[in-house]
């Protein structure tokens, strides 16, 4: 049997080690946390889409927080950063038209986070599920064991889709001169699954432009953090 | 909300409102799907199918797509005949859910079989029938047309590089790359090059393991490099209409997954050299001199095999695997003439 003393000496010279690293640079963090219930808007947008190599598209869809996190760094002479993290949930249900290939409807349910500071811009990525049911481009036929031809009228199949998207955006709600919306380019990578018993990647850009009107909005808790840095 | 809905119908409406009349056309430029077996298959028609005669292209590999061939490699067909260009099954475009169960080359025929019979529903059943099979589409359509009375519908056989012997084609290809590497080496030309090629052939017999079948087929391709062809070089256009993520897929699922290369397997013993006697229709035959991968040996072999009385075998001087390629205009004159020859 292996003694335990190496191990529990080894764990005691690191947290020291740590301690005198902490200690040289003279950094306190004081954390305090409350919950405040604050309202937040709910976006719908629209985008036009884009899929390599030939589809163009448009979807429209809502975007909206489930939680909200305000982080508050306090430093020593004052200076103070506010940062958020939000929760966000995001519909859409679009479409899309690759000529002489296929057409397709899709709807995305995603859920991902959102950064930003005080200034308009913000980042967000998501993740995101959902349903496509294509459809052919042009006549299909069939054939049967009789040699019978039938066309099939919006033939097409259904696929599985899931992705994850980045969003680069600018809300014009916190800018200078306020106004009601914003704008955002979100790249995606998401794959169409079963297909061909395997699964068919899609690389697509959304410009997209999201509204918020005046009552539509959502209340929710918001999570406060405040940490006093000083340094 | 009423705005909303009526904007999200908008899609729904307009793909509703799709509705096709087949007309022939001295300029057509259409598309079909035939959906067989659990893969959806699209065929693209371009050219005169007004002149009542459709070339059926059928793509090699298996797994090419047809889709890289309608260009400059065969548009010079389209002024006189309609071609129509049909991805098979997990090939280009072809989609479908879970059909791995049907990939098999007797899947594959029959998919031909119905194609053959939507040709005739949708542009009459006056229309004349050429099978064009390039490489894998020479093992498809020799299949094709030795099952049954299936060569009843079809008015020429045109052969181009076609593989219709694996296991001949592959002693063939590795002779090929000893004899002309050796030669080549013995002339300096492309010493570098050659060298791992015929030292990896002398070392390794064909028909033995597909991972060797399939490494000499690699050397095959690169060998074309090294001798003297027309070789444009054109990579896969990735803004075309058959979309390159769809065809790289296929490629990817039929040589890099187990499903896949258990179908590749499938078709190493394949061979239809001894019921060749039974095609009898007109049949013309396009052999690149610098075949590497299906040499002209295959050729003259499918030539004193074939059962018609009406067959001959072309060679392209300055071409390799793609005639269409290497003799663009050539190979367009030939297949014109033969055409006409036979209606």
């Amino acid at each position: 049997m292996v003694s335990p003393r190496p191990k529990f000496l080894l764990v005691c010279l690191r947290q020291i080690c740590l301690l005198a690293f902490m200690l040289l640079f003279k950094v306190d963090l004081k954390a305090q946390d409350s919950l405040h219930k604050i309202t937040q808007p709910v976006y719908v947008h629209s985008s036009f889409f884009y899929d390599f190599p030939q589809s163009f598209g448009a979807s429209l869809g809502t975007t909206f927080p489930v939680r909200s996190k305000k982080i508050i760094t306090e430093f020593k002479g004052g200076k103070k950063i506010i940062r958020y993290r939000d929760l966000i949930v995001s519909s859409d249900f679009g479409f899309y038209r690759y000529p002489f290939n296929n057409s397709g409807i899709y709807f995305f349910q995603s859920i991902g986070k959102r950064y930003h500071k005080e200034m308009p811009y913000y980042f967000e990525w998501l993740i995101r599920l959902g349903a496509l049911r294509t459809f052919y481009d042009g006549l299909v036929y069939a054939v049967n064991d009789n040699g019978d031809v039938n066309v099939l009228k919006d033939y097409g199949r259904y696929y599985a889709v899931t992705g994850f998207t980045a969003v680069f955006g600018h809300d014009f709600e916190r800018s200078k001169y306020p106004r009601p919306f914003s704008i955002a380019i979100k790249p995606s990578l998401w794959f169409q699954y079963p297909y061909n018993s395997f699964l068919l990647p899609h690389f697509s850009v959304e410009a997209t432009f999201l509204y918020h009107f005046k009552s539509f909005n959502i209340g929710l808790k918001q999570k406060e953090v405040v940490q006093l840095l000083n340094k | 909300m009423k705005q909303i809905l009526f904007v999200l119908l908008i899609p729904l409406l307009l793909l509703s409102c799709k509705k096709e009349t087949v007309r022939l056309s001295t300029n057509a430029d259409e598309i079909f799907w035939l959906s067989n077996a659990g893969a959806d298959m699209p065929v693209w028609v371009r050219g005169n199918t007004a002149s009542k005669v459709i070339i059926l292209f059928l793509h090699g590999g298996p797994g090419d797509g047809a889709y890289q061939f309608a260009d400059f490699q065969t548009d010079q067909l389209w002024k006189h005949y309609g071609v129509a260009y049909w991805d098979q099954r997990d090939a280009g475009a072809s989609a479908g859910n879970n059909n791995v169960a049907n990939l098999t080359l007797d899947q594959m025929i029959e998919d031909l079989e119905k194609l053959v019979i939507v040709l005739k529903y949708r542009y009459g059943n006056d229309i004349e029938i050429f099978l064009m099979g390039h490489s894998f589409g020479g093992l498809l359509g020799s299949g094709y047309l030795v099952k049954g009375d299936n060569q009843n519908n079809i008015r020429g056989w045109i052969e181009v590089d076609g593989a219709h012997d694996y296991p001949e084609s592959n002693t063939l290809e590795r002779q090929m790359l000893i004899d002309t590497g050796t030669s080549e080496i013995a002339k300096g030309h492309y010493v570098l090059q050659w060298t791992p090629i015929v030292n990896y052939c002398s070392s390794h017999q064909a028909n033995v393991s597909l991972d060797i079948d399939l490494q000499i087929d690699n050397y095959a391709a690169q060998a074309e490099n090294y001798v003297n062809i027309n070789h444009t070089n054109t990579g896969v256009n990735i803004f075309s209409r058959s979309s390159p993520l769809s065809l790289g897929i296929n490629l990817y699922y039929l040589y890099y997954t187990t499903p896949g290369r258990q179908f590749l397997q499938s078709l190493e013993p394949m061979t239809f050299t001894d019921q060749l006697h039974i095609i009898t229709i007109p049949s013309l035959l396009i052999w690149g001199k610098y075949d590497f991968t299906v040499p002209v040996g295959s050729g003259l072999h499918a030539l004193n095999n074939l059962g018609s009385d009406n067959k001959q075998l072309v060679i392209m001087p300055q071409s390799g695997h793609v005639p269409m390629d290497g003799n663009t205009d050539l190979f367009a004159q030939t297949v014109i003439e033969f055409v006409k020859s036979v209606r």
